[in-house]
Formats: structure tokens, C-alpha cells, sequence
């Protein structure tokens, strides 16, 4: 739930990047925080398990700058990805504006992707939210490997709404802040509240 | 959201500008949130980098987890509200509810070499009744002046109906090469 402060001139929005294990929803908020100027961002948090797979979730505060008088600030949220980690998923989603969805490309993954995707949706929908009206964007992660399936493969597999979708190597930041620059302008943009 | 619910970081300036806070939880850090872990207030003495944005997320999210695990437990024996105490002897992190008639808001207090943990306890949960009267008060009289008035902005319109790429490549130009 976006949260607009009429009194500092700031709003508060909140992005989870959703997806199958390993598909590489960490790495994406690392690589924003890399390229990020001190100014602009806070500490990341990960509540990584021993063998550093998220356990929690990742946590990275983002002072974007001001939009029409609007100081914007995003927290985007990473989930576990893990099967085992649902009922974490299902908290890190309460209070969503938009999500990214990072699949993994490899044709071997995506059973997993379909999976998860099908999670997200079951978590959107025992939250209340309708996912016809959510902000949200795909992205097709892992481009550079040998095994990656075609996008129209996925396309067809995954984005059965038609929202924006991206190609991505997240390890490379490549995609990276393509995906974020639009779910936060779909986030923005959906906004509710009018000014006083 | 609603136009009452965006009144309510005017709500929290004003309480803690009219109310004194204990000497012994000022000395501390403490910080009222929402349930998605935005910090509303905060007095921030922790000798870390760590930002409010941070704690707000960490102290929402260990909260959040509790109390999906308190779900199992019978709820007959709930008969008041849950609070949640992570502590040695002298130092530890706590967080109270508070009971108001819109959002869930919490108060989350990080304490260290206190002779008397059960005291600034006490003192917490006392704050976050106090503040939830408070804003259930101010809610109140805000319905009914707006009743009066008739001066009810559209919750339904958007705050930014459009924005351009320009706006967006703006708002991302702290991106490092």
C-alpha cells in the first residue's frame, strides 16, 4: 500500500521482485545498489540463509529525487525464492504496489517459473488484490546463456496479461534499471489519493 | 487510501511535538511504523549506519513473521493483544501495537544497559495508548469537520495521472556509469 505524505511532500511506495529460486531477484537490487550515488540509497538488508540464499527477504531503500513537488522514496523488496518459502512470500507481498517478475530463461527452469508465477498470483489473490489491476513487469533474466528459451517462448508461457517485459543479465546490470524505471513508473502513475 | 489515513503523519508530528517523552525511552531508539515497515517517526541514537528506512523494514518484517506464527497458536488465550520482546537482561528491541481505527502502526523501541527493562516496557505500551487515543480522537474530529465542510478530495483520482520519460530519466539520473 503506497503511502503518500501530504505533510513532508513525500510518497512511499513498495516494489517486490517475485520469482523462481536462483532466477536472480537478488542480484537485480544488488546491481541497483552498485550503481546507485550514496545520496540516493540506503543500507541493503539480506536475511540470506548459510549458503547465502535469501531467507527473509533483501531490503533496499531508494530516494529517487522529486516528481512534480514529490519526494520519492521506493523500498524494493526481494522474496525467497525457494518452494519451502511460502509463507514468507506471502508476507513480504502484503502492502505491494507493483511487482517485477524475474524469470529464469533456462529452458530447464521453466516449469519453476510457471510455479512461481502461479504462487504469485494465489498470493495476490488471498491479499485482495486484483492482478488485472496491479502495477506490473516482466523480466526475462539470464539472456546470455546457451540454454536460454526464446522470448516468445516465455512471452507466451508467462505474460498472459501483455504487461511490459524485458530481456535481462542481471549479472551484468544489463535490463536491470530498464525493469526498475518502468515498474516505478506504472507504480507512480497508479497513485491514488488526488491532491488536497 | 483514504483522506483520513494520509492525515496521519500530521497526527504523529503533533503527538510528539505536544507530548513529553520519558527521559528513559528518549535516550533509547525508537520508531513508530506501519505494518509495511514505512517509518512514520523516529528518534534515531543508534551508533550505526544502519538508516530508518532499514530498521522500519527489519522491525515490520520480524513482526509480520510473529505474528503469522502466533496464528497457531489457540486463540481463546489471546484475550489481549500481542507484544514482541527479544531481550537479554539489559538491552533488547521491543514492539507495541497501537490500536487505531485505520492502519496497523507499531512502536518499536532498540534499548541497551537498562537497569530496568520492564519499566521502558511499561513506558512503551503506555505511549502507544496514549497516541492511540490521540489519533482516533483526531480522526474523529476530522470526519466531522469534513462532514460540516464538505471539502473531501477525490481518494479515486491519481496523484500523477501522467508522467513522461523525460520525468522518469530525471528521477533516475543518479545512476552511476
Amino acid at each position: 500500500m503506497s503511502f503518500v505524505n501530504y505533510v513532508n511532500k513525500e510518497v512511499n511506495c513498495k516494489i517486490v521482485y517475485y520469482g523462481p529460486g536462483l532466477g536472480g531477484k537478488t542480484t537485480n537490487i544488488q546491481y541497483v545498489y552498485q550503481k546507485t550515488s550514496g545520496d540516493s540509497k540506503g543500507n541493503i538488508i539480506s536475511l540470506n540463509t548459510e549458503n547465502e540464499r535469501t531467507l527473509f527477504f533483501d531490503f533496499l531503500p531508494l530516494d529517487l529525487g522529486e516528481i512534480r513537488g514529490f519526494k520519492t522514496r521506493f523500498h524494493l523488496y526481494t522474496v525467497p525464492g525457494q518452494v519451502f518459502y511460502e509463507a514468507s512470500r506471502k508476507l513480504i507481498l502484503r502492502g505491494v504496489d507493483g511487482v517485477v517478475f524475474v524469470a529464469d530463461s533456462q529452458v530447464e527452469r521453466m516449469e519453476a517459473n510457471m510455479e512461481s508465477l502461479k504462487s504469485l498470483e494465489k498470493n495476490l489473490v488471498d491479499q485482495g488484490y486484483d492482478i488485472t489491476k496491479i502495477p506490473i513487469v516482466m523480466q526475462w533474466n539470464k539472456r546470455d546463456l546457451p540454454n536460454a528459451t526464446s522470448v516468445l517462448d516465455l512471452h507466451n508461457a508467462l505474460n498472459k496479461w501483455n504487461v511490459a517485459e524485458f530481456e535481462a543479465v542481471a549479472m551484468k546490470g544489463v535490463g536491470v534499471f530498464d525493469t526498475l524505471k518502468m515498474i516505478s513508473k506504472l507504480v507512480l502513475m497508479n497513485l491514488k489519493g488526488g491532491l488536497e | 487510501m483514504t483522506s483520513s489515513s494520509s492525515k496521519i503523519p500530521k497526527y504523529v508530528q503533533a503527538f510528539f511535538e505536544s507530548c513529553e517523552i520519558d527521559e528513559k525511552i528518549n535516550r533509547f531508539s525508537f520508531f513508530m511504523i506501519r505494518s509495511d515497515g514505512v517509518v512514520l517517526y523516529h528518534n534515531n541514537n543508534l551508533a550505526n549506519s544502519l538508516s530508518k528506512s532499514s530498521i522500519g523494514a527489519l522491525l515490520s518484517g520480524v513482526w509480520q513473521a510473529s505474528k503469522a506464527l502466533s496464528e497457531f497458536i489457540p486463540k481463546e488465550e489471546a484475550k489481549e493483544g500481542y507484544r514482541l520482546s527479544f531481550d537479554t537482561s539489559s538491552q533488547g528491541i521491543y514492539i507495541v501495537p497501537i490500536s487505531t481505527e485505520l492502519d496497523e502502526l507499531y512502536l518499536g523501541l532498540i534499548y541497551h544497559d537498562e537497569v530496568n527493562p520492564g519499566f521502558i516496557k511499561n513506558k512503551m505500551r503506555e505511549m502507544a495508548t496514549t497516541f492511540g487515543e490521540f489519533l482516533n480522537q483526531e480522526l474523529k474530529d476530522h470526519r466531522a469537520a469534513q462532514a460540516l465542510s464538505n471539502n473531501v478530495f477525490d481518494k479515486n483520482d491519481y496523484l500523477f495521472a501522467d508522467i513522461s520519460d523525460a520525468e522518469m530519466d530525471r528521477l533516475f539520473a543518479f545512476i552511476k556509469n
